[in-house]
């Protein structure tokens, strides 16, 4: 037998569609890139990598999250999405991170629970801020459990000592957190901003 | 219906090596076992018809390679620091094998990715991806051009320069989705029932050939590795 029309309209609403899915691949893709890019260019100094870097990349590639939520507009995406950083993590020499990001995606799905969470600017950027507090612990992954893989990827010592000195304090890492978090929230601001002024106001996005 | 059949490797094959490519990035510590690594692609990727791209490949490796030597590993390195020299000599050995995965015809990489049983949630979005993937400089790069021709490109206001800048790339990019999702959509990929597929894909002889050459390759080189890093 076959579904009423209601019920397949109903399901086609609450499930992710090809074109959700290839939203999600498109802008996921989007920011890697951007990210790889703010990553290499800020490598060279330990500062800059340590400080600087997460911060930069949560509010560059804020606008890019919110108008893909906002576009998709359904529950699963901010899964999907940190689904598709554990596959890059997965297939780029760090596996172990893999589940760190299933674990965010985990949370930052449970943060857009709710019937208009896709709708609210302040719900992603709650969600982004969550994504971004453990895209940010992923240095510090590399250097509290995979010490030995770290330094056999061509880092001597006495860079690993500069990054450990801030990895292993308490307050640094607070310090470190609290940096890319409100550069998010910040990165939330600016696209609530953005996404109102160049695709809510004229319909491009509901 | 008429079969296309595939004349190179395998998806699956071609993911295989990637993989091991990844493993050896991760795991080799000396520039030249790298290089070595680098120069065992060429004929992989000559075989595929991307014969030039191996040799650039190995050639800018061996290039790199000899900056870090002339630098004495230093740390501080000739125009670029070491560490990013280590990591850049290591990327290209997974660029090399990334650009057979990447060079796949997507309806290829879709008929090998439902092969391997794996969700459409994930399928999909990978497929999407590796279709993606090739155009993303171009996006940036158009993006960048039109900046410039409105002398929109500058450093002095960087938050308006973040909206010129992503904006453009927004819109480009949520077109270039639609138009993949409609093109799958033509193909019936949202089709509910068993797909078909006019790519015929097989996991060879020549496959598993090169999947168990490209396997001995990466064990010797970790071997070397390790005898020449004691």
């Amino acid at each position: 037998m076959n579904p009423s029309p209601s019920v397949t309209a109903a399901h086609a609403a609450n499930h992710l569609s090809v074109r959700d899915l290839s939203t999600i691949a498109i802008f996921s893709v989007l920011m890697t890139v951007v990210a790889i890019v703010i990553a290499i260019i800020t490598s060279p100094t330990v500062y800059l990598a340590t400080f600087v870097a997460s911060p930069i990349i949560a509010f560059v590639t804020a606008p890019i999250y919110a108008f893909m939520l906002l576009k998709v507009h359904k529950r699963g995406a901010v899964f999907i999405y940190c689904l598709i950083l554990a596959i890059i993590y997965l297939i780029s020499g760090t596996p172990y991170l893999s589940p760190w990001l299933v674990i965010a995606g985990l949370l930052g799905e449970l943060s857009m629970a709710g019937k208009h969470a896709y709708a609210s600017m302040l719900r992603i950027t709650a969600s982004w801020m969550i994504c971004t507090f453990f895209r940010a612990t992923n240095g510090m992954i590399d250097i509290w459990f995979f010490t030995k893989q770290y330094l056999a990827s061509g880092n001597n010592r006495a860079h690993f000592h500069q990054i450990a000195q801030f990895y292993y304090s308490v307050p640094w890492i607070i310090t470190i957190l609290l940096i890319a978090l409100l550069a998010a929230a910040a990165g939330g601001a600016v696209s609530a901003r953005l996404m109102k002024k160049h695709f809510l106001q004229n319909g491009l996005l509901k | 219906m008429n079969r296309i059949v595939s004349m190179t490797f395998d998806f699956r094959a071609k993911l295989v090596i990637c993989l091991l490519a990844f493993l050896l990035a991760a795991v080799l510590t000396n520039d030249w076992v790298v290089c070595a690594a680098l120069i065992c692609t060429v004929p992989y990727l000559a075989a595929q018809r991307l014969a030039k791209a191996g040799c650039l490949y190995a050639s800018a490796g061996i290039f790199l390679a000899l900056l870090r030597l002339i630098s004495g590993q230093s740390n501080v390195g000739i125009i670029v620091p070491d560490v990013f020299l280590f990591a850049v000599i290591r990327m290209l050995a997974v660029m090399s094998t990334a650009h057979a995965v990447i060079s796949t015809p997507p309806g290829e990489v879709t008929a090998a990715l439902t092969a391997l049983r794996l969700p459409q949630t994930i399928a999909l979005p990978i497929a999407f991806m590796l279709r993606f993937l090739p155009t993303v400089r171009g996006e940036f790069a158009a993006v960048f051009a039109a900046m410039r021709l409105r002398g929109l490109f500058s450093l002095k206001r960087p938050l308006r320069a973040m909206e010129y800048m992503l904006i453009p790339l927004i819109i480009r990019s949520s077109r270039t989705a639609d138009a993949l999702a409609a093109s799958a959509e033509l193909r019936g990929v949202a089709f509910p029932g068993r797909h078909t597929s006019r790519r015929s894909v097989h996991f060879t002889t020549a496959d598993w050939v090169a999947c168990g050459i490209a396997l001995v390759i990466t064990g010797l080189l970790i071997c070397v590795n390790e005898q020449v890093s004691i």
